[in-house]
């Protein structure tokens, strides 16, 4: 089983440890057995993603955003594509405003730039029963979106962490979905994430 | 003067009440006493060093030049860099409305520049980094250029890293006189690792550079194929670095000792051979200073216990660009010597706010340890550590997971081998260097 990841503006969108979601993402992949390909799409690279069955983005400084969305806007098509496919997005920090109303206009919610947020996260998440904790620092807000945007397959939030490694029920999440998707007859081998959840209950007892 | 006084007075009171004293002076000064500072007879020769790792170890480095030059230099030595500690230690240096000095050499927070500059334009900026740190404080390195621009006085002369994009990208819009120092490719250089990069596009027009060699992130030699922006006119350059002798070479000529080879460690030490040089500081006198090791001793320290190599590597928690550099080192140290132990903790994260962040754990390049390196995991947050080792490809059975510094030096001789580089934050140095030396 082959499951290529596709992770977006790499170089360019990645401020708080983003690159730590692709890794835990790889990480737990492999324990299934599964062979895993990240590849990258950069600014001037073709956005051809018909190979990739997940893409993710990290946060950026806002001089990164605007050379981001510079490229994204040169052709929106692959991107609104790739989310109406019904496959897995994770947009995690700022990333997430890149498909709002002003940016590709995927969707519709329209973040304002209000001053900076910075705080310690935990809170309910739709996909997990478990809270999800993590971190804010940005400087936008989407009034009513509460901590996480969800549409169909599309997961946008603004916590950092990184939020797959510091939750691990998120990133189980995330690989059943991948691997159920490529194999529903998938036999789970064992997973460890014995180290996260230690860490996880840590966290959360020490609140 | 009645402002200069009153802070002296607050100073030497508080002193006397065992209070630290730094701050407090200042700040009744400022708000009570508004044009007092400003109004100072400051000597010529007025110093400043910015950025966001070294400027502590930069500005002892010129103080240490300039007093053996002949100089009576005025330092915030203790650390005190916020705008409130600057002015406390003008005047405590300060009789009547004349400050005595020669000089001043000053470490400024990069968040307070704009507000000291209010009251004393430096006729020297020293920039070493602006790197990634303190992210819940600073939000990010391009914020924090901004905040340093917002306090760069149009006269002032720059004298900056040019091997670093971000700090020549000042000069696309400074008006005055700028220097840049950096280092020439060494041995250690390379072609390209998958780490953090902050500054792979160009500052002026936003196209992606060529790097012929990088230093560490995206710090090296970088030309933009568009515009031209590039790495030039380096006046002052470490042409050769002698691993072996503990010695680097500037300009060609100048050979100073140095107790460590860590990048931030060179940068500093050009960077104030650079500001001493265009002080007219005679360079034998330099030179001398800065082969000093007594300097920045505490920055590194290596010895061998049990037949151990230990070397200790003073990090920063939150500035991942320290723990890439000591990691760097740790590998080139190492080479060729088989399976070495890294050592990873901290009491805190950080003692100016309560935020648990632990993003910038995920900027650091662990992957380019071996997979059979042993990496231990102390303090409070070893698991958040061991997660990371684990995420970076190190073999399970060589994670070890510590809650503090109790019994390290067991644990370090039973169960890890090779030499041991302890790549702590500055709060677990002493801790871990008493644990093993006792």
């Amino acid at each position: 089983m082959k499951i290529t990841i596709g992770y977006l503006y790499h170089d360019l969108m990645n401020l708080y440890g983003d690159s730590g979601n692709v890794k835990a993402l790889v990480y737990h992949l492999k324990e299934q057995g599964a062979e895993v390909e990240v590849r990258t799409f950069t600014v001037g690279d073709p956005k051809n993603f018909s190979d990739c069955d997940m893409l993710y983005i990290g946060s950026g400084t806002e001089r990164a955003m605007d050379l981001t969305l510079r490229d994204m806007k040169k052709d929106m098509d692959p991107f609104t594509e790739f989310i109406e496919s019904g496959k897995p997005v994770l947009a995690t920090g700022n990333s997430l405003e890149l498909f709002g109303k002003d940016c590709i206009g995927v969707f519709d919610f329209d973040p304002e730039h209000t001053g900076r947020i910075v705080k310690d996260v935990h809170t309910k998440c739709p996909l997990t029963e478990k809270d999800v904790i993590g971190f804010e620092n940005h400087a936008g807000h989407i009034e009513g979106m509460g901590d996480f945007i969800i549409e169909g397959e599309f997961l946008g939030t603004y916590i950092i962490g990184p939020i797959l490694v510091r939750n691990p029920e998120l990133c189980r999440y995330f690989v059943h979905k991948l691997i159920d998707r490529k194999d529903p007859a998938h036999n789970y081998l064992e997973e460890d994430y014995t180290y996260e959840q230690e860490a996880y209950n840590k966290t959360v007892n020490a609140e | 003067m009645l402002g200069v006084v009153t802070g002296k007075a607050i100073y030497k009171l508080e002193k006397a009440l065992h209070f630290g004293g730094t701050t407090m002076p200042g700040r009744v000064v400022l708000k009570f006493f508004p044009k007092t500072m400003k109004s100072l007879r400051y000597p010529e020769n007025v110093i400043m060093v910015t950025g966001s790792c070294g400027k502590g170890s930069t500005t002892k480095l010129i103080t240490e030049v300039l007093e053996r030059a002949g100089m009576k230099v005025c330092c915030n030595r203790d650390g005190a860099n916020q705008w409130e500690g600057v002015a406390t230690t003008i005047m405590n240096h300060t009789k009547g409305d004349t400050v005595q000095a020669d000089a001043l050499v000053l470490e400024v927070d990069e968040r307070y520049l704009k507000l000291v500059i209010r009251f004393l334009r430096p006729k020297y900026l020293v920039i070493n980094n602006i790197t990634r740190d303190q992210p819940p404080r600073q939000g990010d390195y391009d914020i924090v250029y901004g905040e340093i621009m917002k306090g760069i006085a149009p006269e002032t002369h720059l004298i900056v890293n040019g091997d670093d994009p971000i700090l020549r990208k000042f000069s696309l819009s400074h008006r005055g006189p700028m220097t840049y120092f950096g280092i020439e490719k060494t041995e250690n250089s390379y072609e390209w690792m998958d780490d953090i990069k902050d500054y792979l596009y160009c500052p002026k027009c936003g196209h992606k550079m060529d790097f012929d060699y990088f230093h560490y992130g995206s710090v090296g030699s970088y030309s933009c194929p568009e515009c031209g922006f590039r790495r030039e006119n380096i006046s002052y350059a470490i042409t050769d670095v002698d691993y072996a002798n503990d010695e680097i070479t500037v300009n060609g000529e100048d050979k100073i000792k140095v107790s460590s080879h860590v990048l931030f460690n060179l940068y500093n030490i050009i960077g104030a051979y650079s500001v001493c040089d265009i002080l007219g500081i005679d360079r034998g006198t330099t030179v001398e200073a800065l082969s000093d090791d007594r300097i920045m001793g505490k920055i590194y320290d290596e010895f061998t216990v049990n037949d151990r190599k230990y070397t200790i590597l003073n990090c920063k928690a939150e500035n991942n660009s320290t723990y890439n550099l000591a990691l760097l080192y740790a590998e080139a140290d190492n080479k060729g010597q088989g399976r070495k132990t890294i050592v990873l903790g901290h009491r805190e994260i950080s003692r100016r706010y309560v935020h648990f962040d632990l993003s910038w754990l995920y900027d650091i390049n662990f992957e380019m340890l071996s997979p059979e390196d042993y990496v231990v995991c102390t303090g409070p947050n070893a698991l958040d550590f061991a997660v990371r080792a684990k995420l970076a490809g190190i073999r399970k059975e060589n994670i070890i997971v510590m809650d503090d510094l109790t019994g390290i030096k067991q644990v370090i001789e039973q169960k890890t081998e090779g030499n041991v580089y302890g790549v702590l934050n500055f709060d677990y140095v002493e801790p871990f260097r008493k644990g093993i030396r006792g």
